[in-house]
């Protein structure tokens, strides 16, 4: 599983940020799809788990977005952030009715499946209380913590999301401090501080 | 949602969200590769049609079973009460102890083989032997005499120090955000501490080879060498009372690792892949879910386990053929 595991949340304010993907030369989605295959697959899966699915919803996703990725004729410049996009797309419509039109980010509803040791043993009680309590913000922040903790900058996560970097750092902040006061706990740099690692 | 235990915790974590996340981040990674790996792997990658080919697959599947319960007039007995997941059960303490059930299920055989290769014999005995013949030897020394079979002292410490072969420590891949897959986890628990005990036999062996057989050799000339060997020896002595004391860590690791690969009381396998999985040994009770299919089977091929009421062990390998039911 690739972890770059967010830059800018962790060590955010040093000044040269770098995306985790560079724009590259579009290669065929296929072979794409065959290269990251076995490396992004369980990564996406967490992706949408920390987007808020449930295990099968999840996976169901992530297959999706990979046969997604086989579409004869398609070219792709940045694979991860086009997997996570469709992927997220995927789970959204698994969620969100059709008929259901939406201007805004939709609000799927989410399954606490991680909140319970019978349902999540494999984790610890304090990553089950973080998964629940992330799991009870807005889709929006949900979303730019999850792009955040994959290792995206805000504006390659602004980018695929279809908003606006401040909109990202915005929800990025938001998110934190509802988990800060949630959990009683301090941060290594001020919430006020906009993020510096992108131009 | 009280926080209480993330609030109990904080010191774990140096009590920054950052950390905070990122251990969550890491803990849901480790879950997500075990599930997959209980799965069977991550799943093979479908093209359009291979898809198509599934959905269509489905469709029938799906169409035929419910033409065939209209038929029958089936009320479908919802079997969820059966199967629901057992009560949360918190194994003993241990890095191995967190795993998925099924995954340690499914690597049992290598798991059971690492322990072996780190316990390839009763490494405590081996100790003891050599500290008694060290002991032997400084008694000797601390007369004042040295006895032509001084020097035997000095070989059949070699031959016994020879026969505690562990394994190299190995460069293994850490991630550090995703966590180890299972085995090397297993093998990071018993190299950590497998390490410290070769650290303390190669120590000994130095003294035992370097020096104690030189110091032995030219006290056959000059007795006031006989000091300097009684010193090496004393020393030789501290390395191996330390070597023993690695060896009962290492012990603990081994047992640690074989009750992770055998004890299954009150666990939920339900979806565990039972094919080509060792089982034999396996201990369990009437708590623990089997897949439907197999649970007659294991059940037939049990015995009770003595001293544990209601804790049954696998005594045979259970047998039986069968077709993967995905396509």
């Amino acid at each position: 599983m690739e972890d770059a595991a967010s830059p800018e949340l962790l060590v955010e304010g040093i000044p040269d940020v770098q995306p985790l993907e560079a724009p590259a030369v579009a290669l065929p989605g296929r072979e794409l799809a065959e290269a990251l295959h076995h490396e992004q697959y369980p990564a996406l899966v967490r992706f949408l788990l920390f987007a808020g699915a449930s295990w099968p919803e999840a996976q169901d996703a992530a297959q999706d977005a990979f046969t997604k990725m086989c579409t004869p004729g398609l070219t792709i410049s940045r694979p991860k952030a086009w997997l996570r996009t469709v992927a997220w797309r995927s789970w959204v419509s698994q969620k969100v009715r059709p008929e259901d039109a939406f201007a805004e980010l939709p609000e799927p509803e989410v399954s606490l499946r991680w909140h319970t040791p019978a349902q999540a043993a494999e984790i610890g009680e304090e990553a089950r209380e973080v998964m629940a309590y992330l799991l009870k913000l807005p889709s929006k922040q949900r979303a730019a913590l999850a792009w955040n903790l994959d290792g995206f900058t805000t504006e390659e996560s602004a980018r695929a999301m279809g908003t606006t970097q401040v909109a990202v750092r915005q929800n990025l902040s938001r998110a934190r401090a509802a988990m800060k006061t949630e959990f009683q706990l301090h941060s290594d740099y001020q919430d006020g501080e906009a993020p510096k690692g992108e131009s | 949602m009280s926080g209480d235990a993330i609030r109990n915790g904080v010191g774990a974590h140096a009590g920054t969200l950052e950390a905070l996340l990122a251990s969550t981040y890491r803990d849901v990674g480790t879950a997500v590769r075990d599930r997959l790996a209980a799965q069977g792997g991550v799943p093979e990658l479908r093209d359009p049609d291979a898809a198509l080919a599934r959905m269509l697959w489905s469709a029938h599947q799906t169409i035929g079973t419910a033409v065939a319960e209209r038929l029958t007039r089936e009320t479908g007995q919802d079997d969820d009460e059966q199967h629901r997941p057992s009560a949360a059960r918190f194994p003993p303490h241990g890095p191995l102890a967190g795993r998925l059930a099924s995954v340690r299920l499914k690597y049992r055989r290598e798991a059971l083989h690492l322990a072996h290769v780190y316990w390839p014999s009763d490494l405590i005995t081996v100790i003891r032997a050599a500290l008694s013949t060290v002991e032997s030897l400084t008694q000797l020394l601390e007369a004042g005499e040295l006895l032509p079979e001084a020097s035997s002292f000095t070989t059949t410490l070699q031959q016994q120090l020879a026969q505690i072969a562990l394994p190299a420590p190995q460069d293994h891949r850490r991630p550090d955000q995703t966590g180890a897959d299972y085995l090397t986890e297993v093998e990071l628990f018993l190299e950590s501490q497998s390490v410290p005990l070769q650290h303390d036999l190669q120590s000994a062996q130095h003294l035992l080879g370097g020096e104690l057989a030189a110091l032995l050799d030219a006290a056959a000339f000059e007795t006031d060498f006989l000091l300097g060997a009684d010193t090496v020896a004393q020393d030789l002595v501290d390395d191996l009372e330390q070597a023993h004391g690695k060896a009962q860590a290492l012990r603990i690791a081994v047992t640690a690792v074989e009750r992770a690969s055998s004890d299954f009381v009150g666990e939920d396998l339900s979806q565990a892949n039972l094919q080509h999985v060792l089982l034999k040994g396996v201990r369990w009770d009437a708590a623990t879910l089997w897949p439907e299919e197999w649970e007659g089977l294991i059940r037939r091929a049990s015995t009770p386990a003595s001293g544990e009421e209601g804790v049954l062990i696998i005594a045979t390998e259970p047998h039986r053929s069968a077709v993967a039911a995905d396509v």
